[in-house]
């Protein structure tokens, strides 16, 4: 009945909010790709739309397109593509709405059954402990009376802390996103695992992983504990089961012959939005000066590295920790820990992160409690401080997430919220910090069970990659410009080519070495007129010599104008190339430059044929 | 005898124990509902309380099959059909999402907007045309496409606008006009790789701010509906939802 009562309170709040138009574009893309979905099929809709979401959530999207056909026609323009429609508003946000409910009577249901958890390690403890301080006698029973109902009442406490977070509210019924959907899978495949279902729980796992693409960032360090409790046969089986799972998943594709949209649909996001951070208040906003959505995340930060290197690196250095601690002590406390603190590692140390990333912390945190052993350290010594640290992480998260609404829906969130936060970025590079910190705070959970060595070589580790990727800047004069990644990318015709040509880019069939008048270029960048590519090479270089002319894949009709701009300063200008013209070399001065920009017009007549290459383009010291 | 009397006593205590905790329950259960019934009918009311805009997403994608509104009329078909109105049909007011641009539409065209469309376009489905491809009016930021242009005479700007587009080869004429709103507004027709003059394209200045100009292409809508917008068309930054101020550069 208490149970009824939470989740009662909880749909109210969020049947009230289905009415707010939330994340309009995300909104909109699922109207778009729903009714494709409807209309055309499954397959269809990977190729007549822009979807990026794994393909197999186009299910989602069909069984979204359908539930709205019962409100209204989708094929009615202006009712349908309404921002205000409501109901597809419902019919969007019912599926995240019932996955939230769905998860909190998971954790209810789990977290009763007594004998499975004693067996599995955890502890029913007493719930927040309240201490009694002197007070009269009525506050000093009353809170007895709160101290008792939340220790005997564990599992209630945690689901409704679960169903009655603002941050899980907020993403669900405002938002309109379904990140609990996506969790929800991995949330069961865990007790599946919790149960010694392991073959189960591969099978839900990786319908999860294909319903929110984060959720393969957990893939090592689950496979890692069914390997580590189980045995070598038991994985293998897993993994077989997954693999099977995922071509039965893509069914339809595979009769379609098309299974290089699936590929193409799952590592399209690689590079989808090459931003420092996307209003994830993590250490790239503080980084962008809260511009995280306008610097470009292949800025050079340290030596020769990019930030999404470095990003890349740190995170690799927090989950190889993780590996370490799970592999050493594959206890079911450590597999919840290491799942939380590897996906708040990837929210705040990669770039291109979205605000919605550290949402799974919210609910693994709460899976985790019960594990924690009263005897710990910190647990004996500091009993509030999981409760504090768990306060501090909704508070901080409902911040960051609710700001990267208003930036851009500034009449969808909460007034007051939004009229504090909206304009004053101090406010969210102070939330940054702050969560970086509370990462830092949940660390002490880490080390009471592996040395602190682990982690300073885990350091050392990535400092060694750190100077290794910058070896041939260090002792090396003449760095190639290829090991640099443009921050801009512009041309009109085809896609920027590094060590090939432009034409390279319809495929490997049509792979093919630079060439200018058939001398022949191991490094350089294809492009094609009018392109403009622009490099951070930081101030650190005082030369750069290059090559240049037409590719010989382009016809008669090419002529191009080749230029190199150092910080916005034209530093060379070519003569009109044509397509029998040899390769020209050139080098110019770039002390102190920090953007070099690599230009090549049409010379005036037209893009046709423009095949343009930069051959063998070097940077020197 | 008594015992037998007192059976039937006992059953009718328990079934009326039953029947009354299940009837509260039932009482429970058929409140939550209406309760549940009246967030979901706030929600609603909620909902409907904005006008809405229509609201497309970005990029190329399915938009299912666009059908023109069925009271309609088109023009007859040796050509391009053009949208055109009846003149009792009445006018409502666009403004911009993020500028402090509004102009007259008859109801019956179907104007759309883009989330996070930092041009601020309005295009108009109608037609075979994807409202992505039809765009009836969109800021024109002209540092973004000639950074000296932008301290130079608008009508240079508007001569050479041709340029950036690979689809026109040069400009047929470019007349000065004021509309009804003073805004000083450039009338110009570019021929394309086909040497046709299909389209008009009108430049309007911006007041106070150099950089910006409002573009807007007659496309698909009858010269009487056009002319009526561009004529109409006014800038006015006061009336500009304070929610929605014009922004910088600076995401904030």
């Amino acid at each position: 009945m208490p149970l009824l009562v939470v989740l009662f309170i909880g749909i109210f709040i969020r049947l009230i909010l289905v009415g707010n138009s939330g994340f309009i574009a995300d909104i909109a893309f699922w109207k778009s790709w729903s009714l494709a979905a409807i209309d055309k099929g499954i397959v269809a809709t990977t190729h007549i739309t822009n979807i990026n979401y794994p393909p197999a959530f186009t299910y989602v999207l069909w069984v979204m397109g359908k539930i709205y056909s019962l409100f209204g026609d989708p094929h009615n323009f202006n009712d349908f593509w309404r921002d205000n429609n409501f109901g597809f508003l419902l019919a969007s946000k019912s599926i995240a709405i019932i996955s939230d409910i769905a998860i909190a009577v998971l954790i209810y249901w789990f977290f009763k059954q007594k004998n499975l958890l004693k067996t599995l390690g955890a502890t029913i403890p007493d719930g927040i402990k309240l201490k009694i301080v002197s007070a009269p006698s009525p506050i000093r029973n009353l809170i007895t009376g709160i101290r008792n109902f939340l220790s005997g009442n564990l599992p209630l406490v945690l689901a409704a802390v679960f169903f009655l977070n603002p941050v899980v509210i907020l993403d669900s019924a405002l938002w309109g996103q379904v990140e609990s959907f996506g969790f929800l899978f991995t949330l069961i495949a865990i007790t599946f695992l919790f149960h010694k279902k392991p073959l189960a729980a591969s099978i839900l796992f990786v319908i999860g992983t294909q319903m929110k693409l984060q959720n393969i960032i957990y893939i090592p360090l689950f496979y890692l504990f069914i390997w580590r409790t189980y045995d070598l046969r038991t994985l293998i089986k897993s993994l077989a089961v997954a693999a099977v799972t995922f071509f039965i998943l893509y069914i339809p594709f595979i009769f379609a012959n098309d299974m290089g949209k699936v590929l193409d649909l799952l590592t399209v996001n690689g590079d989808y939005f090459p931003y420092l951070s996307l209003n994830a208040h993590n250490i790239w906003w503080v980084v962008s000066g809260a511009q995280g959505m306008s610097v470009n995340d292949k800025i050079t930060i340290l030596g020769i590295i990019n930030a999404k290197t470095i990003g890349l690196l740190l995170f690799s250095g927090v989950y190889l920790l993780n590996m370490i601690l799970l592999y050493k002590k594959p206890t079911n406390r450590n597999f919840l820990l290491t799942l939380a603190v590897a996906i708040f590692g990837f929210f705040l140390f990669t770039t291109e992160s979205h605000e919605r990333y550290s949402y799974p912390v919210i609910v693994l945190l709460l899976f985790l409690y019960p594990f924690l052993n009263p005897k710990e350290l910190i647990q004996k010594k500091f009993p509030w401080y999981f409760w504090m640290l768990y306060a501090f992480l909704t508070v901080s998260i409902f911040l960051n997430i609710h700001t990267g609404l208003i930036l851009n829906y500034p009449e969808n969130g909460w007034n007051l919220l939004t009229l504090v936060t909206r304009y004053n970025p101090t406010i969210s590079i102070v939330n940054s910090f702050f969560l970086t910190a509370l990462f830092f705070f949940l660390l002490p959970y880490v080390f009471n069970q592996i040395s602190l060595v682990w982690g300073i070589s885990c350091a050392g580790l990535l400092c060694i990659a750190l100077t290794g990727l910058n070896v041939s800047y260090i002792f090396g004069t003449k760095i190639p410009l290829t090991k640099f990644k443009p921050i801009v990318i512009k041309q009109d015709y085809g896609l920027l080519q590094t060590n090939r040509s432009v034409n390279s880019f319809q495929g490997w069939k049509s792979w093919g070495r630079l060439s200018s008048d058939y001398f022949y270029y191991r490094k350089g960048f294809g492009t094609h007129a009018n392109s403009r590519l622009v490099f951070d090479v930081n101030r650190m270089f005082k030369k750069f010599s290059t090559d240049y002319g037409i590719d010989v894949n382009a016809s008669t009709a090419a002529s191009v104008v080749f230029k190199i701009i150092g910080d916005g300063k034209e530093l060379f200008v070519s003569d009109r190339i044509g397509r029998f013209d040899f390769p020209h070399h050139i080098e110019v001065d770039i002390t102190n430059v920090k953007k070099l920009e690599l230009v090549v017009t049409d010379a005036g007549d037209g893009i046709n044929s423009d095949h343009a290459d930069w051959d063998n383009p070097m940077l020197i010291k | 005898m008594s015992l037998i009397m007192a059976q039937p006593k006992e059953n009718s205590s328990y079934f009326g124990n039953l029947s009354s905790d299940f009837i509260k329950k039932a009482v429970l259960v058929i409140f939550g509902i209406i309760i549940l019934i009246l967030a979901l009918a706030i929600a609603y009311r909620y909902s409907q309380q904005k006008t809405g805009s229509v609201m497309l997403p970005g990029g190329i994608t399915y938009l299912g099959a666009t059908k023109p509104p069925e009271n309609q009329p088109q023009t007859q078909p040796t050509t391009a059909p053009k949208f055109t109105v009846d003149t009792t049909i009445p006018y409502a007011t666009q403004s911009g999402k993020i500028y402090p641009y509004s102009f007259p539409y008859p109801i019956t065209l179907p104007l759309v907007v883009f989330p996070q469309d930092k041009t601020d376009s309005v295009g108009i489905a109608w037609g075979d045309i994807p409202p992505q491809q039809n765009i009836l009016l969109n800021m024109e930021f002209i540092d973004k496409r000639d950074a000296s242009a932008v301290a130079e005479p608008k009508i240079e700007y508007v001569r050479n606008w041709y340029s950036h587009f690979p689809g026109l080869k040069g400009v047929a004429s470019v007349e000065t006009f004021t509309n009804a709103h003073n805004l000083k507004g450039y009338r110009a027709m570019y021929v394309n790789t086909a040497d046709l003059t299909p389209n008009e394209d009108i430049f309007l200045e911006v007041p106070s701010n150099p950089n910006l100009m409002i573009h807007l292409a007659n496309g698909s809508l009858d010269d009487v509906v056009f002319q009526r917008i561009v004529d109409n068309l006014s800038w006015n930054p006061k009336t500009n939802n304070p929610k929605n101020p014009i922004p910088s550069t600076n995401p904030y």
